[in-house]
């Protein structure tokens, strides 16, 4: 095992380069000195000299290519304009909102998703079927932020229960007062994805069901309700958590428009931040680090993978 | 005839209310100015921020403007860059993924790009690239083709892979048929249905997206009346006028249903393996 | 014919599939009985209705479908039971063997612990007790090593060796009554044998009575005492195991006795002509007649009775209408 998360970490190297590739390429697209535009329209000619030789723009653009490889390899992704700090340094102090309510959403899509996908799959083609994927399937359609501005109106401006923007870091208040705060956007975040993961579950529910193995549970005389939850959910476990990694990877990127909405200080915000203030470094730098939260969670699902099914084999 | 229109429905019911609840968004789009019962662009300040009720269907907005007609003339460009994505992708998708699918020479390169794609969340890649290229209705169709480029990509090749196999496509090479011959008669065609359930499912994700990035202030500029812009110029008055949030939205899970709607039930129809 | 030691009864045991279109019978007025430490073999082709008749017997026929009629386990009726004292006896006094060996057991526990449920389940049994007499049973059905065993997956074990735990397993609650399915179809020759005799010899240490449903008319031979023939849903023959083989009356158990290989003889098998019909047009009469050579105009019109031949010997076949009216019972 520890054989095969080495050989998947390196056989990841490739898609992380042409991914930094990428970026560095679509930033230097960007019409125009991009030290003018981070400046803005005051500044003078020799602050926009300085910033561009500080940044290294005067150079070749391959020169600067492998400049930033280099600086990579040190785990060096350059320093923010804005903060004019180290990249990574900022990365890492907005990383925890984001966590949190990556997390908390997800935990809020499984614990609704999963037992309305075994509810339906128990009820094949009978009405509760149909509502759960009926209901999944409106739950898909729905915008995050427009479940999120929901939420708003519901809880935070009709009844005063949960704040609306901000959020309070885990060092000031403790993690209550932490998940307080980002209930809403982890519910808008988590009932989008519960919907994807019922569905995922109906189906994988629905294949285990007709094995073999359900009969012999039933037929050692198990209630109904311990089929279900023991010989069953294990065995269908496998795609829910292709789905959870999925929904994982897309929430870490996706948690921009949320991150936006609630205004908190995550890496969504963060990175639409950067964006508008130009800060090319930070960007470059979040967009690797999110690449490389793909990669890492894509490993550690295939990793588990073999926590539900002992016939995994890692070769 | 009752029991064969009975399993009829069974089969084509997510096809036909998918497909119907589309078409009906499709004829409102069309016909706007027909359905709008303002004009979307009038301003009338004395009637700013009125509750829904008969005079205006979904209320006003801030400067009066009639709601109802703002979301059914949104329709006409959300659907228009959903169309424009479909177009986009679909072709750019095929040619890419037929080639990789068709040619081992081709298959490194092109699925390492789409690798590296895939590992942006397709709504930050957008928002990158309305930075880099600006914001506008060309710019937003091309964030998004490119965004979801590798699902074409990879649907198509996974379909040319597991025809190329297929003993007529065997035959046609053994007779000598030149690769272009045998790949637009023989594999295209075998691609289709996937590429269309793909599609569907595309479209509906670039109505979502598109509506995220023009909410964020990113996608489109704020004069245009599409679904995300009412929304974005609603959030203001969220606590005094909640309907400006709600029913927009409303226009977008609408829009968002049918399609994915649509694309499940073609799947279940077309791919039953899949099912 | 009721005897004292008759543990398991099936009286007029019918399932039916219910469609919006139409209704299957897939099983149709079975009657069976077993007494105390006998196996009955119930035998026929695939698709005529002898799983489902096992899984009617447990209560397990899957949705839509259901079963009527009587399953008199000691005297009561398990049809009539509600769910959960119907769960009390499955697995505890009634308990079955699957065909497949490979699916039957749930890949994803160990051996060990899907065998401790059964104790834990319905004898209550502490954590430590239930691993010593999950470990007594894996011993009880010679497999070497149970210790080792016990923590192993069902994956890792080979056909024959899951086919040995779902015994194990079958078997863990003395069970009055044990149905096998099949349950050396799956397996290779020489597996097979280990297995009928392991079987053979637990019945005797027990005193289970078996159900033992097959296709196989050689492993009937070497394990059963009757035999029930069914075709089509219904029972068209029954006999102890040595009328069958020295005295069939239904063409159709003989068409498939003279369908068997034999060692020595060389001519070409015996085919009975035509294939089993499929649940959804079972033919009209006599459900065997457009496959017997011996039909004629009664059989295409009327169904026939039992005709009892004494000594435990009974067919459902107008040839052996005597004229004094069979027994239309089942």
């Amino acid at each position: 095992m520890l054989n095969y998360t080495v050989r998947r970490l390196i056989s990841s190297i490739p898609v992380l380069l042409i991914v930094a590739v990428m970026v560095f390429t679509l930033i230097h697209m960007i019409p125009g000195n991009p030290a003018a535009v981070m400046l803005g329209s005051d500044a003078t000619q020799e602050e926009v000299d300085a910033l561009t030789q500080k940044l290294g723009l005067d150079q070749p653009v391959p020169t600067q290519l492998v400049r930033w490889f280099g600086g990579m390899l040190r785990g060096d992704m350059g320093d923010s304009i804005y903060y004019d700090r180290p990249v990574t340094q900022v990365l890492s102090e907005r990383l925890e909102p984001t966590f949190l309510i990556v997390a908390y959403a997800i935990l809020v899509a499984l614990a609704i998703g999963v037992p309305l996908g075994v509810l339906a799959a128990v009820n094949h083609n009978g009405l509760l079927d149909k509502l759960c994927m009926i209901l999944s399937m409106v739950g898909i359609s729905c915008p995050a932020f427009w479940l999120g501005l929901n939420l708003v109106i519901l809880f935070a401006v009709q009844r005063n229960i949960f704040p609306s923007v901000g959020y309070l870091p885990l060092a000031e208040g403790g993690l209550l007062s932490a998940l307080y705060y980002i209930t809403l956007p982890s519910f808008a975040l988590g009932l989008q994805r519960s919907a994807s993961i019922a569905r995922v579950t109906r189906s994988s529910m629905l294949d285990v069901l007709n094995n073999d193995y359900v009969r012999t549970a039933r037929a050692k005389g198990l209630g109904e309700f311990r089929v279900i939850a023991k010989h069953t959910l294990k065995n269908a476990m496998n795609p829910i958590l292709t789905q959870v990694g999925m929904s994982l990877a897309q929430l870490v990127g996706g948690a921009v428009v949320i991150e936006t909405i609630f205004n908190i200080p995550g890496l969504g915000l963060l990175a639409f931040d950067s964006l508008k203030r130009r800060d090319y470094p930070m960007i470059q730098g979040h967009i690797l680090f999110v690449a490389l939260a793909y990669i890492l969670i894509n490993l550690v699902i295939d990793l588990l993978y073999k926590v539900f099914d002992p016939r995994v084999d890692y070769h | 005839m009752i029991k064969k229109l009975a399993s009829c429905w069974r089969r084509y019911s997510q096809v036909i209310l998918g497909g119907g609840l589309f078409l009906l968004i499709v004829l409102m789009a069309v016909f706007a100015p027909l359905i709008a019962t303002h004009d979307p662009g009038a301003y009338a300040m004395r009637e700013a921020l009125q509750e829904p009720g008969p005079a205006h269907l979904c209320g006003t907005d801030a400067f009066g403007r009639d709601v109802f007609s703002r979301i059914v003339y949104g329709a006409r460009i959300s659907l228009t860059i959903a169309l424009a994505v479909l177009v986009v992708c679909g072709a750019l998708g095929t040619v890419l993924g037929l080639l990789s699918g068709y040619y081992r020479w081709a298959e490194a390169t092109i699925m390492r790009l789409m690798d590296g794609l895939m590992a942006f969340p397709s709504i930050l890649l957008a928002l990158v690239i309305l930075t880099v290229f600006g914001s506008g209705i060309q710019n937003i169709i091309l964030a998004l083709s490119i965004s979801y480029l590798p699902r074409v990509v990879r649907t198509i090749r996974g379909a040319v892979i597991s025809v190329k196999e297929y003993e007529h496509v065997e035959a046609a090479r053994a007779m000598g048929a030149s690769d272009a011959r045998i790949i637009f008669k023989y594999i295209l065609p075998l691609c289709v249905s996937p590429l269309i359930i793909r599609l569907t499912l595309i479209m509906a994700l670039t109505v979502l997206s598109e509506s995220s990035l023009t909410f964020l202030g990113v996608g489109l500029s704020p004069e245009i009346p599409s679904w995300g812009n009412i929304l974005s110029e609603g959030r203001q008055y969220i606590t005094t006028s909640p309907y400006l949030i709600t029913l927009p939205g409303l226009a977008i899970v609408l829009a968002v249903l049918s399609l994915n709607t649509l694309g499940d039930g073609l799947r279940d129809l077309l791919d039953p393996r899949l099912k | 014919m009721k005897e004292p030691n008759i543990v398991l009864e099936a009286r007029d045991l019918n399932v039916d599939f219910h469609n919006p279109d139409r209704t299957v019978k897939i099983v149709n007025n079975v009657s069976f009985s077993i007494a105390r430490g006998e196996t009955l073999g119930i035998v026929g082709e695939s698709g005529c209705g002898k799983s489902m008749t096992s899984l009617a017997v447990m209560g397990l026929v899957p949705k839509p479908g259901k079963a009527t009629g009587q399953v008199l386990l000691e005297g009561t009726d398990l049809l009539g039971l509600p769910g959960k004292e119907l769960r009390k006896i499955r697995g505890n006094r009634i308990s079955m063997i699957f065909q497949e060996p490979m699916t039957s057991l749930n890949p994803v526990f160990t051996v060990g612990d899907q065998l401790m449920e059964v104790f834990r389940l319905h004898q209550n049994a502490s954590k430590a007790e239930a691993r010593e007499k999950a470990i007594e049973a894996l011993r009880m059905v010679n497999i070497a090593m149970p210790e080792q065993r016990f923590g192993e997956y069902p994956h890792q074990l080979s056909g024959g060796m899951r086919q040995r735990v779902m015994i194990a397993m079958a078997l863990s609650c003395d069970p009055q009554v044990l149905i096998a399915d099949e349950p050396t179809t799956a397996l290779d020759v020489t597996i097979q044998a280990q297995i009928l005799e392991l079987m053979k010899d637990l019945k005797e240490r027990l005193g289970t009575a078996i159900m033992l449903i097959t296709h196989d008319l050689g492993v009937v031979s070497q394990v059963c005492s009757r035999v029930v023939i069914l075709y089509c849903g219904q029972v068209i023959e029954e006999a102890p195991v040595e009328e069958i083989f020295g005295d069939p009356l239904h063409p159709y158990t003989r068409g498939l006795l003279r369908s068997l290989p034999a060692i020595g003889r060389r001519e070409k098998l015996y085919v009975i002509p035509g294939s089993v019909p499929g649940a959804r047009d079972f033919p009209t009469g006599c459900v065997f007649h457009p496959r017997c050579e011996r039909a004629c105009g009664r059989c295409r019109e009327e169904a026939p009775p039992f005709f009892d031949r004494g000594g435990g010997h009974r067919c459902k076949c107008w040839l052996y209408d005597t004229g004094e009216g069979g027994l239309t019972h089942g």
